[in-house]
């Protein structure tokens, strides 16, 4: 069985900014409570593979995922997922850039469920959603303040893109971190 | 070029600011009985640098902590000390400059 279906929200910031924060794994156990430690298995420009703790809705505990980005050929990022029962997750994240300071992700959603899934499609498309809205509600203060810092000429500690200081507007992958972070264990 | 600001404005964990004198966002906070004005934005990625319990600069985007002396990086391995204003303390106001 396959379930299709999108989310979509709108964000007053760039399109560099919202990619950011999809790129920063490492506020993913500071910021959202549904995560636990992340760890990097394998990254390059364009693709990155990471395994997580992710929350057990209602439940305390957390157990290992393994997620995998692609930074797209045109520029969005999609998403692959493994999960519990041969799930198979499939996400595009398509962002369009309304305005330099404004920008809507489209989630495209595909999943791939084993058929005795299908008396539970609303339940898992409703429990999706709310994850996606926790999620969201969570990075967005990251991504105004991140905007804001931007505007305000903030260089980041690699000094944003040297090629391009004034105009931070490409993301060069994977975002630079310290050797001690705490992506890095499995490296 | 200074900034000045109402000693009122601050709160116990502070008065932060956007200043366009310096294009940045100022942080005052009110120490061992001096004030300090630091830049706001966390140096790793902009994040908001708060005075925490135990007297660190705190910005939870990222867990990275700063202390209130020398204002290094506590937990990570980076270097840089936090971007720091002077502050001149009046009657009822503080003057900061860069």
């Amino acid at each position: 069985m396959i379930l299709k279906f999108k989310i979509s929200r709108t964000v007053n910031v760039s399109k560099y900014v919202a990619l950011w924060n999809t790129w920063d794994h490492e506020h993913l156990p500071y910021v959202h409570k549904q995560f636990g430690n992340s760890k990097i298995l394998y990254e390059d420009k364009n693709v990155v593979f990471i395994e997580t703790k992710m929350k057990i809705p209602f439940t305390p505990f957390f157990i290992s995922s393994l997620h995998t980005l692609t930074n797209t050929k045109d520029n969005n990022v999609l998403v692959i997922d493994t999960m519990p029962f041969g799930i198979i997750a499939k996400l595009y994240m398509e962002y369009i850039q309304l305005s330099p300071k404004k920008t809507r992700l489209v989630n495209h959603y595909e999943l791939s469920l084993p058929g005795f899934f299908l008396p539970f499609k609303k339940i898992i498309i409703s429990s999706i959603r709310r994850w996606n809205n926790v999620n969201w509600n969570e990075d967005l203060p990251l991504k105004l303040r991140r905007q804001l810092a931007l505007d305000f000429g903030f260089k980041d500690f690699f000094g944003n893109d040297p090629k391009n200081k004034n105009k931070p507007d490409i993301l060069n992958l994977p975002l630079p971190r310290l050797r001690g972070s705490i992506l890095n264990e499995r490296n | 070029m200074k900034e000045i600001i109402k000693k009122n404005k601050l709160k116990n964990n502070g008065y932060r600011f956007l200043s366009k004198v310096f294009s940045d966002e100022i942080y005052v906070v009110f120490i061992d009985n001096k004030y300090i004005a630091i830049s706001g934005f966390c140096p790793h990625f902009g994040g908001p640098l708060v005075l925490n319990e135990n007297n660190e600069f705190h910005c939870y985007w990222h867990d990275w902590k700063f202390d209130v002396v020398e204002f290094k990086c506590i937990n990570n391995n980076y270097k840089r000390s936090l971007k720091r204003y002077k502050v001149i303390e009046l009657s009822d106001s503080l003057e900061v400059y860069l």
